[in-house]
C-alpha cells in the first residue's frame, strides 16, 4: 500500500515534469460550426455535381411529408454533430441531454421510414446495384472522415454514444444528399440504396470507434 | 513564476490552478494533482473493493487528467470535468477487471487445463506465471518493462535507447506494472 502511494507521487512528479503549454480546445459551438460550414459546401458541391432531381420543385412545393423528411434528417445530423463536438468534454459541460435530441430525432426518422417500408415491401425487386449506392458513399464519407477527425482532438467519456452521434451526424447529412438528388421515392430503394450502405459504414465506424476515442 | 506561497493561496481553487497549469506553470500543476489526489480516493472508496484498486485507479485517473488537460475550459467548474474522468476510469476499470476474471475461470475438473496449469514444482509455476503474464504486454512495453524492472536501466537510459520521453517511459513502465500486478493477482 506504501509502495502503491510512494508510486503515485513519482507519478505526479513525472507528469508535473512532463506538463508543457497547452492550447485549450475550442468551444465546442465553434468545431460544430467549423465541421458544418466545411460539410455544407462540400454536400452544396456534390449536388451540383450530381444534379437535383428533375421534380425537386414540384415536390417542394407540394408535398409537405418530402420536406418534413428533409428536416427531420437535417435536424438529426445537426443535432449529432452538436452532440459528437459536446461530448469531446468529458463532462459534456453540464449538457448531458443533448444526445437524447439526436436519438429521438434518429428514431423518428427510421419509425417514419419503417412504417412506409411495411406498406411498400418489395425487398427483392430492389436488390441490384444502384448508383445511389456511390452517391450516397460521395455523400456520407468525407463527413464522416472529418468529424470522427474532429472528435478524436477531444476527450470523450463515453465512446460507445460519441460513434453513434458521429454515425447519426454523418448519415443524416447523407440521407438528406441522396433525397436532393435521387428521384426515386420508393420506399425500398430509399431503405436498401440510400439507408443500407450507411448502416455498413455505421458498422465499421462502431467497429473502430471503440479504439479510436480509447486514451 | 508563481512562489509556493502563491500555491497555498490557491488552495481549493481547482479552476484557477488548472488554467495556470494550461499555461505551463509547472508548480501549480504539482501542487493541483496533489490536491485532487485525496478528492479522487474519497471518490473511489465507495465503489472499490480493493484498496490497492483505489490506488490503481486514482494514478490512471492522474494519468487521464494530464492527456484531457486541454479540454478543461477555465470558464467552467473544475469539479464534474474531474467527476467524469473519475467515472469513466472506474467504470473502465471495473469492465476489464470482470472481463479478464471471466475468461480466466475454468472448471477444476477438466484434467487438461488443471494439469497445465496447476504446476508441482512451486518456483517453475510462478515463472511460467510471470513469463505468461509479460506475454500479454506490447512488444514494446515488454521490452521497456524488461530493461528497466529486471536488467537495472534506469528511466533516463531507456528513452534514450527507445527514442521515448523520459515521463513516457515512466507512465508505460508503471502501466505495464499494474497490468502485470493485476494478472499474476488472480
Amino acid at each position: 500500500m506504501r509502495e502503491t502511494k510512494n508510486e503515485t507521487k513519482q507519478l505526479i512528479e513525472a507528469l508535473t515534469e512532463d506538463l508543457k503549454p497547452i492550447k485549450c480546445l475550442k468551444h465546442p459551438l465553434k468545431r460544430v460550426l467549423c465541421w458544418t460550414l466545411f460539410t455544407g459546401i462540400y454536400v452544396f458541391l456534390i449536388i451540383f455535381y450530381l444534379g437535383l432531381r428533375p421534380d425537386f420543385i414540384i415536390k417542394i412545393s407540394s408535398e409537405p411529408s418530402y420536406i418534413f423528411e428533409l428536416f427531420l434528417a437535417f435536424s438529426m445530423s445537426m443535432s449529432g454533430a452538436i452532440s459528437s463536438h459536446w461530448l469531446c468534454v468529458p463532462d459534456m459541460r453540464g449538457q448531458n441531454w443533448m444526445p437524447v435530441v439526436s436519438t429521438t430525432l434518429f428514431t423518428v426518422l427510421f419509425g417514419w421510414l419503417f412504417l412506409q417500408f411495411s406498406v411498400e415491401f418489395n425487398f427483392l425487386e430492389q436488390m441490384h446495384f444502384s448508383h445511389c449506392m456511390i452517391d450516397g458513399t460521395l455523400f456520407g464519407l468525407i463527413p464522416a472522415a472529418s468529424i470522427v477527425f474532429l472528435s478524436m482532438r477531444g476527450k470523450t467519456t463515453r465512446p460507445a454514444l460519441m460513434v453513434f452521434m458521429n454515425i447519426i451526424a454523418a448519415c443524416g447529412i447523407g440521407y438528406m444528399g441522396l433525397r436532393l438528388t435521387c428521384g426515386c421515392d420508393n420506399t425500398s430503394h430509399i431503405v436498401i440504396h440510400h439507408i443500407l450502405p450507411y448502416i455498413l459504414m455505421g458498422g465499421i465506424i462502431a467497429a473502430l470507434g471503440q479504439k479510436l476515442y480509447r486514451w | 513564476m508563481y512562489s509556493a506561497g502563491k500555491a497555498g493561496e490557491l488552495n481549493g481553487q481547482w479552476e484557477e490552478l488548472a488554467k495556470l497549469s494550461q499555461e505551463g506553470n509547472k508548480r501549480l500543476y504539482s501542487h493541483l494533482l496533489s490536491e485532487i489526489t485525496p478528492y479522487i480516493k474519497v471518490r473511489l472508496v465507495s465503489g472499490l473493493a480493493n484498496s490497492d484498486w483505489v490506488e490503481e485507479v486514482i494514478q490512471d485517473v492522474l494519468i487521464s487528467v494530464h492527456r484531457s488537460l486541454s479540454s478543461y475550459s477555465p470558464d467552467r467548474p473544475f469539479k464534474p470535468w474531474l467527476n467524469a474522468i473519475i467515472h469513466y476510469r472506474k467504470a473502465d476499470f471495473l469492465r476489464k477487471h470482470y472481463k479478464n476474471r471471466d475468461t480466466n475461470r475454468f472448471s477444476q475438473d477438466n484434467a487438461e487445463i488443471f494439469g497445465n496449469n496447476v504446476t508441482t514444482y512451486p518456483l517453475a509455476g510462478e515463472l511460467q506465471d510471470i513469463e505468461k503474464a509479460m506475454a500479454t504486454l506490447p512488444k514494446k512495453q515488454q521490452k521497456l518493462f524488461q530493461m528497466m524492472k529486471i536488467e537495472g536501466y534506469s528511466a533516463a537510459e531507456v528513452a534514450v535507447k527507445m527514442g521515448m520521453s523520459v515521463t513516457a517511459v515512466k507512465v508505460s513502465a508503471h502501466r505495464a506494472s499494474n497490468k502485470l500486478k493485476s494478472i499474476l493477482a488472480e
